[in-house]
């Protein structure tokens, strides 16, 4: 059975530098780096959800009306 | 034979009902829900019914067709049929086989489109309807419509016998034993190092010689040996800005 992974996860995995990047950042131990491919685009990778994903959605509030 | 037909035909009402559960817990060849024998037979006879009743009072008056309800009760419970009565099941083979057929087909079909219902409108483990295989969403990332992960990278402690093994990876297959468990776990860009490297404290020794790489494109680990899994859920996103710092 599949496991997840997204469509911009395969990108990475199908990129030589992605998946570089990719592999040291599995055993580097930091919560948080840059991937860069082989094309320049810049990806961040990390273990805590970005704050434009839904989970920061909560973290938003209304503000009052004066 | 008399004593085998009623059996047989008894098989052939209630296969639907099995037919339609076989295909709504089943998903990329592995089942994703086990019931008890007794519990899934309840279910397949009350959905066998079901889907029987639809048929004779729907589907089967379309064709201009009816049925010898009298005929079937004979049938089920064994009781001799006269030569008119043989003569019109004789008659009605070929319809009563294009019934069956086409009874099994919308099983499975109903099955699998209610499988794709279920999955759509309770897509997460947190979800009411979600199916009974926990294994199932922790690895496939569906555990609440918060946490939408891009990939999973997993760390396997194995034991043997010249320490403990820690495998770390991305996950890239799972497979599922028929109790719903996991079974084996198939990962890609695998590096192991042993446990005892942890005790270690310089930082450099750290970072640098406890962990290699292994060689190949996919590792399978049972999950039998695994004593157990670290599930990590990494977030991917694109950048705007260009900051050279911590840039691989």
């Amino acid at each position: 059975m599949k496991a997840l992974m997204s469509d911009t996860a395969k990108t990475i995995k199908k990129d030589a530098a992605g998946q570089k990047a990719l592999k040291e950042y599995l055993v580097s131990g930091d919560s948080k780096a840059t991937i860069v491919l082989s094309n320049g685009k810049r990806f961040t990778v990390s273990s805590v959800a970005s704050v434009t994903s839904k989970s920061s959605r909560a973290l938003s509030y209304p503000t009052k009306k004066k | 034979m008399n004593i085998a037909f009623p059996a047989f035909f008894i098989f052939l009402l209630i296969i639907p009902g099995f037919i339609f559960l076989s295909a709504y817990e089943k998903t990329e060849n592995t089942t994703i829900e086990r019931k008890p024998f007794d519990s899934s037979s309840a279910i397949a006879f009350l959905v066998s019914a079901i889907i029987h009743v639809i048929f004779v009072n729907f589907t089967v008056p379309l064709t201009n067709n009816n049925i010898n309800f009298s005929i079937c009760i004979k049938l089920l419970t064994g009781v001799h049929l006269n030569v008119d009565e043989i003569s019109v099941v004789a008659n009605s083979v070929t319809s009563s086989f294009l019934y069956f057929i086409s009874i099994f087909i919308v099983s499975f079909i109903l099955g699998k489109f209610l499988q794709k219902l279920i999955l759509s409108l309770n897509p997460f483990k947190s979800s009411y309807f979600a199916f009974n295989t926990p294994w199932y969403y922790e690895l496939k990332g569906k555990l609440s419509d918060v946490e939408n992960a891009d990939l999973i990278k997993l760390s396997c402690l194995e034991e043997t016998k010249d320490g403990a093994l820690l495998y770390y990876g991305i996950l890239e297959d799972f497979y599922l034993a028929s109790d719903g468990q996991l079974d084996r776990i198939v990962m890609s860009q695998v590096y192991r190092r042993l446990l005892a490297s942890d005790d270690s404290n310089s930082e450099d020794e750290i970072n640098a010689g406890r962990f290699y790489e292994i060689k190949g494109n996919r590792l399978v680990l049972k999950y039998q040996n695994i004593k157990n899994i670290n599930i990590e859920y990494l977030y991917l996103s694109p950048e705007e800005d260009t900051k050279p710092s911590d840039t691989i």
